[in-house]
């Protein structure tokens, strides 16, 4: 059994390298894109085997779904050149090659010679885990004893969806062709079922896998599926809106990072109250970034529109 | 001599894909494949790092590389987002400008 | 009222707050909001200064866990004095923005409204830099100003703009993952990630030299340190001005705040001695190099932006001058603190009184601004101060730091560094007098049609005030005379030993 297990084991992360590989050799942008994604799934895959299915689901859904949904999107605005233009001339390819492969051979053996010492903070976790609000150890981290660094990577994508906000092309205009009568069909049935997954997902966040970025990632597949759809309603929504739903995280996160301040310390949930507070960053934040990614699609996508300065 | 641990080869296979990803951004001049090449070097530093959470034969693995990650995971899809924005409207104000 | 440790968080979570506030404000209410919002800001750095410069080192455990589970925010005089320098600045390129930037019509928000939030997102992301001790939570934040300083470089709306923004994002977000890696090492070889711990922990083991190596890397593409500089010519030059000023004058200066940190915190102590060597060299070589390019540039911000190439390049003398002599430690640290701090200034002056000049004149390229000292007379003062500090004439701040590194190589009969350093300070003089000689000299009279290639601008009332501020602080004596020095001895890089950690902490 256990040698069983090593064969997949092997197998796949030769067949990880080699996808990687094959991702960057490909020869049109459509195709790139396409074994980015099956890459992105099989990452996933291999998350799931060294027990990290919180990550698995997340990768799953914004490394492999949401990163390849923008990547199309930009290349169909981009206008799809058939192939590539030739690659760099071998005198700058070479050297990079070189150094690339020593830098992975240095880490290599590096990791090979250091495997049997693991460090790290397991132990001191799952201590606190009863203290923290939370049964899933991950959420525990992330929303409340590192929360900060939780904070500022919500304003991480703030800014990011602000700026690409901003940023409307010229070529702005309605979404593509109209959809199919199959389409409009399942994007009715969908709409609910989709609310009630994210939902369940921030609930289900603090005991098992889940939690605000995998249900932020399926409500902005949501997002994408209605801009495609008949009616493109967050197309016409007014920008002040717009900007109002892109902020709730980091606002709501602020807000209670500053109420919580009555308690001494930046942060610091009263004991009794963790799972709430918790609960409430998380809805916020699961909202937020929602918005925020389909505000990136549309984006990428160049369907904005066109003047800033348009009416706020 | 032993099994090595499963945990080691994705270690291995995060090094190689994130050095793979590194050497796209660097060699390479079109600026979507350079977006790509970055995504796949952070797929490889995530498969690293939570293959590290893992280094530990028996027990939970460690959770504070993985909340790393999730929010790792955020910014890359982040940074991925604008440059393909910033690419589109190069690509867009195009017409009837030197393309230098 | 004495300062309670919770003051801390202030200076990183009040302008957070401001950010998301002049986000919903309407664009009326901005410039008001940020003017009164960089005042405040610059009060909450006072308290906590305060406290440390009667009590030490001051220590904040966020959320309530210490480290190692949780995060850490430490004041120290290093970071003291850096607080004060990104207070100053702050408010000064706050106040110049008011004008710069038009206002929206009414009821109306254009692009440049922008600024304000990422501006107000970036300053607090700089204040938690220079306090964070979590090596996480500096990637967190370095990755946030970064897209923020991606965000504030596309308001210009060029095109080169906006293709300058896209190379600033790639590099990165590339260095970024490299820091990353980094990162994912140290935390693998210690078992922890706050800075304080692992500077109690550290041992020369292949996994911990190379996760540094990976950091500092990661880090020194952020520094613009040559040859890994190439992004920030184009970002700092294309930028609006006041733009330009926080990248060059801030951005660029807590990335290699972050590095000196790390080194000194004994990092020192475990890397192979051809390591700080070569980034002395690398330095020397960014200072000739990022100077003579600078002398080869037709545009104003061109050259300027070189000249932080040039000048970050000093910085990075640290390095290799600490390393035979500890004694000179304390000598170069402060010389290297000087200079950070008065090329920041001197740079975001620079950069402020350019912003002026190229509305003005239309264009920054030399040619629209030859004879413009004699129209715009206070913007060219401003940019002559600012080339006391950049060339190190006295008494300049940036001569004061000159003087002490150039003091410490003869220590160390570091002969080529000394070289350098005055090398450079003529490099520095050499591409400025161009500048200044265009400015100086009225165009000939051409007979041709010498028409104007834009429209000259309005400059808003008083807008070169915060410029001229920002310049004249390098001068005042205040800056040199001991209380620096004073406050940089306060748990002098790092010096854990100084305080108890409240809670958690091992």
């Amino acid at each position: 059994m256990l040698y069983a297990d090593f064969i997949f084991d092997l197998i796949l992360s030769i067949a990880l390298v080699v996808l990687g590989m094959i991702t960057l050799q490909q020869k049109t942008p459509r195709e790139a894109v396409v074994q980015l994604m099956i890459f992105g799934l099989l990452v996933a895959l291999s998350w799931i085997r060294i027990d990290a299915p919180d990550l698995a689901l997340t990768e799953a859904a914004i490394g492999s779904g949401v990163t390849g949904a923008l990547l199309l999107a930009a290349l169909r605005r981009l206008g799809l050149q058939q192939t590539f233009p030739p690659p760099a001339p071998a005198a700058i390819r070479l050297p990079v090659t070189l150094g690339c492969a020593a830098l992975g051979l240095l880490l290599s053996l590096i990791l090979i010679q250091s495997w049997d010492e693991p460090a790290g903070l397991t132990d001191i976790v799952y201590a606190h885990i009863p203290q923290s609000g939370s049964a899933n150890p991950v959420t525990a981290v992330i929303l409340n004893f590192r929360s900060f660094d939780t904070l500022l990577e919500i304003g991480v994508l703030l800014v990011a969806a602000l700026s690409v906000y901003t940023l409307s092309g010229p070529a702005a205009g309605t979404p593509v062709r109209p959809p199919g009568p199959i389409f409009i069909l399942y994007l009715r049935w969908m709409t609910p079922i989709f609310w009630l997954v994210t939902l369940y997902m921030v609930w289900i966040g603090g005991r098992a896998p889940g939690g605000a970025f995998q249900a932020g990632a399926l409500l902005s597949g949501l997002g994408a599926l209605t801009l495609l759809g008949p009616s493109p309603w967050p197309m016409r929504l007014r920008r002040r809106v717009v900007r109002w739903g892109l902020t709730l995280g980091f606002g709501m996160f602020l807000l209670a990072a500053a109420w919580l301040w009555r308690y001494g310390n930046l942060l610091t949930y009263p004991q009794d109250h963790a799972k709430t507070w918790i609960l409430i960053i998380e809805v916020a934040c699961t909202l937020s970034i929602g918005i925020s990614l389909t505000v990136m699609f549309a984006g990428c996508a160049g369907w904005l529109h066109e003047d800033p300065e348009a009416v706020t | 001599m032993s099994l090595p641990p499963g945990a080691l080869l994705y270690a291995l296979a995060g090094v190689w894909i994130s050095v793979i990803g590194l050497r796209g951004v660097l060699a390479e001049e079109e600026w979507f494949r350079r977006i790509v090449s970055a995504n796949v070097m952070g797929s490889g530093v995530f498969l690293l790092l939570v293959a590290l959470a893992r280094r530990a034969p028996d027990g939970p693995p460690d959770p504070v590389p993985h909340g790393m990650i999730l929010t790792g995971l955020v910014v890359a899809v982040s940074a991925t987002a604008l440059m393909l924005a910033l690419l589109g409207f190069l690509h867009d104000q195009q017409d009837g400008e030197d393309d230098t | 009222m004495i300062a309670q440790p919770w003051l801390l968080s202030l200076p990183v979570i009040f302008p957070l707050i401001l950010g998301v506030f002049t986000l919903l404000i309407p664009a009326q209410a901005l410039k008001a909001a940020g003017k009164t919002g960089a005042v405040a800001t610059a009060i909450t750095t006072l308290p906590p200064l305060q406290w440390v410069w009667q009590a030490g080192p001051l220590h904040q455990t966020l959320g309530g866990w210490g480290a190692p589970l949780g995060i850490d925010l430490y004041l120290d005089g290093l970071s003291c004095l850096f607080l004060l320098f990104a207070a100053l600045t702050g408010v000064c390129i706050s106040f110049y923005a008011t004008e710069y930037f038009p206002q929206s019509p009414e009821g109306h928000r254009s692009r440049t409204d922008l600024f304000w939030p990422l501006w107000f997102v970036t300053w607090g992301g700089i204040n938690s830099l220079f306090l964070t001790l979590d090596l996480f939570n500096i990637y967190v934040t370095l990755e946030l100003i970064s897209i923020a300083g991606t965000g504030l470089i596309l308001i210009a709306g060029t095109r080169g703009a906006i293709r300058a923004a896209l190379q600033y994002q790639m590099q990165a977000l590339i260095a970024g993952l490299i820091y990353l890696l980094g990162v994912g090492l140290i935390y693998n070889a210690l078992g922890t990630l706050d800075l304080q711990l692992i500077a109690a922990r550290l041992e020369p083991s292949p996994l911990i030299i190379t996760g540094l190596g990976l950091m500092v890397t990661g880090l020194l593409i952020k520094a613009a340190l040559f040859p890994v500089h190439f992004w920030l010519p184009p970002a700092h030059a294309d930028a609006p001005a006041p733009v330009s000023a926080v990248l060059s004058g801030l951005v660029v200066t807590v990335a290699y705040v972050i590095v000196f940190r790390l080194w000194f915190a004994g990092f020192h102590t475990i890397a192979p001695p051809a390591v700080p060597r070569l980034m002395g060299i690398l330095g020397a070589v960014g200072i000739v190099w990022g100077g003579l390019l600078a002398l080869r540039q037709e545009r104003l911000k061109r050259i300027l932006a070189y000249s932080t190439v040039s000048q970050v390049g000093y910085l990075f003398l640290v390095f290799s001058l600490t390393l035979d002599r500890p004694a000179a430690q304390g000598l170069v640290w402060a010389g290297t603190v000087y200079m950070a701090i008065a090329h920041g200034l001197a740079k975001s002056a620079a950069f402020l009184a350019a912003g002026c000049l190229q509305k003005t004149e239309g264009s920054d390229t030399l040619t629209a601004l030859r004879g413009a000292a004699l129209r715009q007379p206070a913007a060219v003062i401003v940019l002559a101060l600012a080339s006391i500090n950049l060339i190190g004439l006295p008494p300049s701040t940036g001569f004061i730091g000159k003087w002490m590194l150039l003091k410490a190589s003869f220590y160390t009969r570091q002969w080529g560094i000394a070289f350098v350093i005055l090398g450079g300070g003529l490099l520095a003089a050499a591409y400025l007098f161009r500048v200044f000689e265009v400015l100086m000299n009225p165009p000939a009279e051409t007979p041709g049609p010498a028409v104007r290639p834009a429209p000259r601008l309005p400059l808003g009332r008083g807008i070169l005030l915060p410029a001229m501020l920002l310049a004249l602080a390098t001068l005042i004596p205040v800056l040199y005379i001991t209380a620096p020095e004073e406050l940089l001895r306060i748990g002098a890089p790092l010096n854990f030993s100084r305080f108890i950690t409240p809670g958690g902490g091992q």
